[in-house]
């Protein structure tokens, strides 16, 4: 209330009898609005954000935090609200109606997106300087001045990459920490919006931006939109919670603990998934044949003598930092990246010449960790999207895609042309089993948010019924409720009832290893370091193998 | 609710079915303007007419959806049929002449292929292959027959030629409709179809997903070849010869009946009947501009603003907000 009463007429004569700046917020939103068909991003939001805080902005896939930083930067126009901003005292207020990201940067307003828009064949100096470079005079540009700037930047965020190396040659990890170096760093930026990119960062890139952000909180107001909690409360001095288009609380953190920010987000209380010992395998089961074997497999300059084999029933995580060689790995499993040299042995067979399609045929599917390029067919249908894997067996005389048929005791027949009503079959059966929040099922999968996109695209490779899952950071960048729910549903109906088949997950929240997995191995430079079963789980001592340490 | 219904029926008429409704349109215009328009005598004139091009528009549709280009259909168009018939007629005369339909057909799978080969095997880029073979093929067509070829097989001029019902309905439109059929059901109802949009949708998706991409590509390349073959064994027995100038420049009026038709250009996206749209459309403006004394130079522009005004209303629809 006492912030209405300064949008009075004596606004300017209250804030220069009172200098005290940092109680006086740097950027303020009232009543914003954003409507789309059938959905209210935002309903009426109002938020203050000050200098000298990190704002973390928390809340499920779709709740409504993008919407708001996108607004803020002027990629989406608000349907109705204000807006004002602080500039010497005085509240000037931003054109919310013609904004765009143009007016965003005058205004000192910078947004770190979740996809860093670098040109790629450029070097990070020409990436850096590439909208306005720094110039002697009028024709000249002055590079000594730039690359000097750009190389306190890159040491200021411990890089070792030169000014003059080009974007293609730097790990996906790195160019998010680089862009935010950029807009942190090198740009004059007032309000720094980081869009969920700590998702990208493993732990020690992270502690480097925390440092950083810490360092320079003091004149920079920074807003930090991330799914780990516990970052909210390591980093952030304010956390706003969002639900459903609606801003649901706004405090301090330190009046908050993991759980009860847990519970805001989800509007229910949400308890961590906890497994009893019978859903694990027993550790002396041992002498069941494999269904993975993998044996001196190698690829130059990633990984080399991978041995591992993967146990009917178990989840077995397999986790290192982005460059330990885990992701190509797994990719070298079906083809994607071509192995120098070793075997692959599915259930006893040999698996030689990989390619998705074959490895589908052996009962073996992989989930990319970036789902956007490499998951979801975008613009194709929710139905197409879960049905992708199985077009091919709608035709033949099976039991996939007919929940309905099954319940009366028969199969489907084979038939010519793929039927509707096993298509929607499918659907229906995941869309309640995997709790996947959609409409219509002809509406294209962007519309979905992005925990109900990673369940249909994790309910596609169920459908094809595999035995053995390679799953790359199958909870990235979801919300908790989501997360939960994918963590139960590969202990449960994705590992089997009958507990036959496999899964291989990477992920880099060790915590959610340690709940679902039967056995940790740990891949450091491209060689498997260590291994933990499950009665030596220990989130320190994996954490600081996974470092090298 | 049902108001919103009925938006979302039309915003799909409008994606999916404008050049449908452009064609009822002009159609009706030029049923007004020009009495001798709306004869049933024109109508089937105009039907056997667009059949060869509509051969090889479907080909192009299908490579479009996924997100690929044939320049060269246009070369296929005139080679297949006439090295099918040197095959018989000079060649090898000892063979039975029916089997230059089958040759036509073949050739025309084969040029597919290599065209699939550079383009999806090798990776070379699609455009510029097809443009070279546009230029080699239509080279080659020049050099064996320089001046056209007659006394064709009449089995190889059956099906371009036949007429039935006292000579007024052309056998090839029930040709046409027989191929939509076949096209329809393989888009629609057969895996082929889902795998071809969701390569063109996303092909890194696809194929990490386990479809077999590179399989589903060349067939799409020698689809379109042997349509494109097709096409032109049904215009050389339409013109009763096989001539070295058939089909050229048929590829870019193709490609605007295509676009026309609601296939989006970066694949993903498109129907059968749409393309069929886009085929029908052209070929009824081209009519009624004949029919209504228009100097036949301005026909070109007048396609060209045409399918300037397609894609432009398709990229402003389509096109993502203004970022």
């Amino acid at each position: 209330m006492l912030y209405v009463m300064w949008l009075g007429d004596n606004v300017e004569h209250y804030i220069k009898k009172d200098r005290k700046l940092s109680n006086i917020p740097t950027i303020k939103f009232t009543n914003i609005v954003k409507k789309y068909p059938g959905l209210v991003a935002l309903n009426d939001v109002n938020l203050e954000l000050h200098k000298n805080e990190i704002h973390g902005l928390v809340g499920k896939n779709g709740a409504g935090k993008s919407t708001f930083v996108n607004i803020m930067y002027g990629r989406t126009i608000a349907d109705s609200g204000q807006a004002f901003i602080e500039r010497d005292g005085k509240y000037v207020e931003l054109d919310l109606e013609n904004f765009s990201p143009i007016e965003a940067r005058k205004n000192g307003i910078y947004l770190v997106p979740q996809e860093p828009p670098f040109a790629l064949d450029l070097t990070i100096e020409e990436n850096f300087y590439l909208q306005s470079p720094l110039m002697k005079n009028f024709l000249v540009m002055d590079k000594g001045m730039m690359r000097r700037k750009v190389q306190e930047t890159l040491d200021t965020f411990s890089f070792e990459y030169k000014p003059t190396t080009p974007l293609r040659q730097i790990t996906m990890e790195d160019r998010h920490l680089l862009y935010t170096a950029l807009v942190t760093d090198l740009f004059d930026s007032d309000v720094v919006l980081l869009d969920e990119v700590t998702s990208a960062l493993r732990k020690a890139k992270c502690n480097i931006l925390f440092e950083y952000l810490k360092k320079v909180k003091h004149k920079k107001t920074i807003v930090l939109i991330t799914h780990r909690i516990p970052e909210i409360i390591e980093i952030c001095d304010k956390v706003t919670v969002f639900r459903d288009g609606n801003l649901i609380t706004t405090g301090d953190v330190k009046d908050f603990n993991e759980s009860q920010l847990a519970d805001l987000i989800v509007g229910e209380s949400v308890k961590k998934p906890h497994f009893g010992e019978q859903y694990y395998i027993p550790e002396d089961a041992g002498n069941e044949e494999p269904l993975l074997e993998v044996t001196n497999f190698n690829k130059q300059p990633f990984f080399k003598d991978i041995n591992f084999k993967l146990r009917p029933g178990e989840i077995l995580g397999m986790t290192g930092l982005v460059e330990s060689g885990v992701i190509q790995i797994f990719r070298s499993l079906f083809g994607i990246i071509t192995a120098d040299s070793g075997t692959i042995k599915i259930e006893g067979e040999e698996f030689n010449n990989p390619t998705p399609s074959a490895a589908l045929s052996k009962r073996m599917v992989y989930l990319t960790n970036d789902r956007i390029h490499e998951g979801a067919f975008q613009h194709l249908s929710i139905l197409d999207n879960i049905n992708a894997g199985i077009w091919d067996k709608l035709l033949e005389d099976n039991d996939y895609g007919s929940a309905a048929a099954s319940e009366k005791g028969s199969t489907r027949r084979s038939s010519r042309r793929i039927r509707k009503k096993d298509e929607l079959a499918t659907y229906n059966n995941y869309k309640e089993s995997y709790n996947i929040k959609a409409n219509n099922p002809n509406n294209k999968i962007m519309t979905l948010s992005g925990g109900n996109q990673q369940k249909v695209v994790l309910a596609r490779l169920a459908a094809t019924k595999p035995k053995v899952l390679v799953l790359d950071e199958p909870t990235k960048g979801i919300d908790v409720g989501a997360k939960y729910e994918i963590l139960r549903l590969m202990r449960t109906s994705l590992i089997g009832e009958e507990k036959k088949n496999g899964i291989i997950v990477n992920s880099s929240s060790i915590e959610e290893l340690n709940i679902v997995c039967d056995r940790i191995l740990v891949v450091l430079g491209g060689q498997i370091c260590a291994e933990f079963s499950r009665n030596d789980f220990d989130e320190n001592e994996i954490y600081k193998a996974v470092q090298g340490v | 609710m049902e108001t919103n219904k009925f938006l979302r029926y039309v915003n799909i008429a409008l994606t999916d079915y404008i050049v449908w409704i452009l064609l009822v349109l002009i159609f009706l215009i030029g049923c007004i303007m020009e009495p001798s328009f709306s004869s049933i005598l024109n109508i089937l004139n105009i039907m056997g007419h667009v059949v060869p091009m509509a051969m090889m528009v479907f080909g192009l549709a299908f490579l479009l959806m996924l997100g690929r280009i044939d320049l060269s259909v246009e070369s296929t168009f005139a080679l297949a049929p006439i090295l099918a018939n040197l095959l018989v007629m000079k060649w090898f005369p000892f063979l039975p002449p029916f089997l230059a339909i089958i040759f036509c057909i073949l050739i025309g799978v084969i040029i597919g292929y290599i065209n699939g080969f550079f383009s999806v095997k090798l990776g070379v880029s699609d455009f510029l292959v097809g443009l070279a073979m546009l230029l080699f093929l239509r080279g080659v067509v020049k050099f064996v027959i320089p001046e056209g070829l007659y006394g064709l097989p009449k089995s190889f001029m059956y099906l371009g030629s036949a007429r039935i019902f006292n000579g007024y309905f052309a056998v090839s439109i029930f040709i046409l409709f027989l191929v939509v059929a076949v096209l329809y059901i393989i888009t629609r109802y057969r895996p082929f179809g889902r795998k071809l949009l969701a390569t063109g949708s996303n092909p890194e998706a696809a194929f990490i997903g386990g479809i077999d991409t590179i399989k589903i590509q060349m067939t799409a390349f020698m689809l379109s070849g042997a349509l494109a073959a097709f096409g032109g064994m049904i215009t050389a027995g339409r013109q009763l010869s096989c001539t070295n100038g058939m089909g050229e420049g048929n590829s870019m009026q193709a490609l605007a009946a295509v676009v026309l038709g609601g296939v989006v250009l970066t694949g993903g996206k498109g129907t059968i009947i749409g393309a069929l749209g886009g085929a029908l459309l052209l070929q009824v403006i081209e009519n009624l501009l004949t029919l209504s004394g228009v100097n036949p130079f301005l026909q070109d522009a007048v396609f060209g603003f045409i399918l300037l005004a397609a894609i432009v209303f398709q990229g402003v629809r389509t096109r993502e907000p203004a970022k």
